[in-house]
């Protein structure tokens, strides 16, 4: 079977830190885009950054994405931040010829072939690009034979990777399924022919509208509800140790306080009268734990 | 203009679901959702660190099939009416509406809507919960409406308008469908039936407004409900459950009045009050996804694997919210959760 060669430098991970602002695939065109720098810190994966943004260059093949993404996240430490995003950007080839090289996805379903295994990005956004099922495969596939599987019956165009379910599999350990994309570029309708690089170049430049305009779209997230000050924080955090409250109690008086908060749009804690109390034993601890509780749920 | 896409913009489809008419018949209403096949619906619905606040702002539909677990008995955090042969069963997980107290966003990892088409086989299921009920000397009282709101997607899916057919059939059996819904018109041809009880739960509308998002003004809930005693319907008023809001006994004491200034207590089969209660492991999961909302972060007590109000509290708001409804309905007809 003739092969379709992706070339290692065409799949690309972008972990995004609060916001996406561009992404890459043929790198001269999109590093210029983002204004990102080559980490040389980063010496066997491909690492670009730049502000809130990380570009990795991971090599073909799903083992390879796995690794990338895995790496990436877990070492630049943006998982935990909220508003990041992983987002996967590369070639794919598709069944349907009526379907223009050039054209840009946006995958609703990543199946891994081998394995059966499928996973699900959560879309909640609006986002313009059109959507379709990606399947991701061992080996580069072409049309003879990729036509004889079954396809159910359904009339959507498949998509053919080798990366997807790697990046996804990975990227899913570290962040929630609305916070990972994989976006991808029709480059050919399985015909086995090797890629041309100016070509494909060009066909990744045509798409940098669509591709900025995704990058750009805030990880979806609803407002913030009022939290406590850090001023209060702090002064909880030494009623706590003052009057020595057990783990129970800690809990108890951390949710009177979120409830206070909540209900008074982030008020400042009616609990000064409070500051450096201690407490000669159980009893009198208790009974301020319970004026403290009046005090905050009363109001 | 909003950045979220509407609900049902995606309906995922289980492959065996695909072999049921009623499933092409759900698609079509949704003609510019994109329809993503998938093998179980586990896959979609159980996914790992799922943002259920999130999916609340651009729900799912998942159609699927449904093997087990066709009838549940009923749950101790819910009413009998005194009626021993208490059911339930989960035709849809999840529903439209966003309320603070709603124990299915504590219960279930997503806010994505489970519709399961293999609606025959409930029926054989309840056929069978009939046949095998305990006491055969009262109905099967199934309830069909709890972990979700049937009337709600009655234009979606016509599941009220068929389990009132069914019920005609079915001697021994008594349905309750529970709902906000103000949406009665979606049952307009069909004959009321008096083993069919249309049960809807109102709030005052401070409470409402504040803690039952998306879901009809409770004006709207009562206008339906009068429109249903009208017909004909079997009408229950769930006033469950009754939040403690600052000045409660005033604001319900109105509320009352006014509710039946409209739907008259005579033509009321039956009401039900309680306070907020919860399955401890769902409460927990309620207070990390709604950290917008008060309410779980008032005081409770778990009792066993509940949690509601302190003992003393809940038997003051219920007592007092009892009395003031016993002006208007007798007490052998009001169901007290306590």
């Amino acid at each position: 079977m003739k092969t379709t060669e992706y070339e290692p430098l065409y799949e690309i991970f972008f972990i995004l830190k609060l916001f996406v602002t561009a992404l890459h695939l043929e790198a001269r065109v999109f590093l210029t885009g983002l204004g990102l720098k080559k980490d040389n810190g980063s010496k066997r994966i491909p690492l670009y950054r730049g502000g809130d943004i990380s570009l990795a260059v991971s090599g073909t093949g799903k083992i390879n994405a796995a690794s990338t993404t895995a790496w990436a996240l877990e070492h630049i430490g943006v998982a935990g931040c909220a508003g990041a995003r992983a987002v996967n950007f590369g070639l794919c080839g598709c069944d349907s010829v009526s379907i223009p090289a050039g054209t840009l996805f946006l995958a609703n379903k990543i199946t891994d072939v081998s394995s059966g295994r499928t996973f699900y990005p959560d879309i909640l956004q609006k986002h313009g690009l059109p959507e379709a099922a990606v399947e991701t495969h061992d080996r580069p596939v072409e049309r003879s034979g990729f036509e004889e599987q079954s396809n159910n019956g359904h009339t959507e165009p498949r998509l053919v990777d080798m990366e997807a379910s790697g990046f996804f599999g990975a990227a899913a350990t570290f962040l929630p399924p609305e916070r990972i994309s994989c976006l991808k570029l029709v480059s050919d309708h399985l015909e086995g022919r090797p890629l041309d690089k100016s070509s494909t170049s060009a066909l990744i430049a045509s798409c940098w509208a669509d591709l900025n305009r995704f990058l750009q779209q805030p990880a979806p997230a609803l407002p913030e509800p009022p939290g406590m000050s850090e001023d209060d924080r702090l002064f909880l955090a030494g009623i706590t140790a003052n009057l020595r409250l057990t783990e129970t109690q800690q809990h108890q008086i951390q949710d009177w306080a979120r409830s206070f908060t909540i209900r008074t749009k982030g008020a400042a804690l009616p609990l000064r009268q409070f500051h450096g109390r201690t407490a000669k034993g159980k009893t009198q601890r208790n009974q301020i734990l319970r004026d403290i509780k009046d005090e905050l749920l009363a109001s | 203009m909003s950045s979220w896409l509407p609900s049902f913009s995606h309906i995922y489809v289980e492959e065996e679901a695909r072999s049921i008419a009623r499933t092409a018949d759900i698609i079509k209403r949704f003609p510019r959702a994109e329809v993503i096949s998938i093998g179980r619906y586990r896959e979609v619905f159980a996914r790992s660190r799922q943002d259920f606040a999130l999916q609340k702002r651009s729900m799912k539909l998942i159609l699927a099939v449904k093997k087990e677990g066709l009838v549940y008995p009923g749950s101790t955090n819910a009413q009998d009416f005194g009626y021993p042969n208490f059911h339930y069963n989960s035709l849809i997980l999840n529903c439209l509406y966003d309320c603070d107290y709603c124990y299915l966003q504590g219960m279930y990892p997503s806010a994505n809507i489970v519709l399961f088409v293999n609606l025959e086989d409930f029926f054989t299921a309840a056929r069978e919960s009939i046949e095998t009920r305990p006491d055969l000397s009262s109905p099967l009282y199934l309830a069909i409406s709890y972990d979700t709101d049937l009337l709600g997607f009655e234009t979606i899916v016509p599941y009220c308008r068929e389990w009132i057919e069914f019920t005609r059939e079915e001697e021994d059996l008594l349905i309750e469908i529970r709902t906000k819904s103000a949406h009665l018109n979606a049952l307009d041809g069909i004959r009321p039936h008096p083993r069919a009880v249309l049960a809807w739960t109102l709030s005052p509308p401070a409470v409402a407004e504040k803690y039952e998002k998306l879901a009809p003004t409770v004006e709207r809930r009562i206008e339906a409900a009068s429109r249903a005693l009208a017909q004909g319907w079997e009408v229950r008023l769930c006033f469950d459950p009754v939040i403690p809001v600052p000045g409660w006994r005033d604001i319900y004491r109105e509320f009352f009045a006014e509710t039946f200034a409209t739907l008259s207590p005579e033509a009321i089969r039956d009401a039900s009050i309680g306070v907020f209660r919860m399955n401890g492991e769902y409460f927990s999961r309620l207070k990390k996804i709604r950290p917008d909302s008060d309410l779980p972060f008032q005081t409770y007590e778990r009792e066993g694997k509940t949690v509601t109000l302190p003992h003393a509290r809940r038997l003051e708001i219920t007592a007092d919210i009892e009395s003031q409804l016993r002006v208007y309905i007798p007490q052998e007809k009001i169901a007290v959760w306590t």
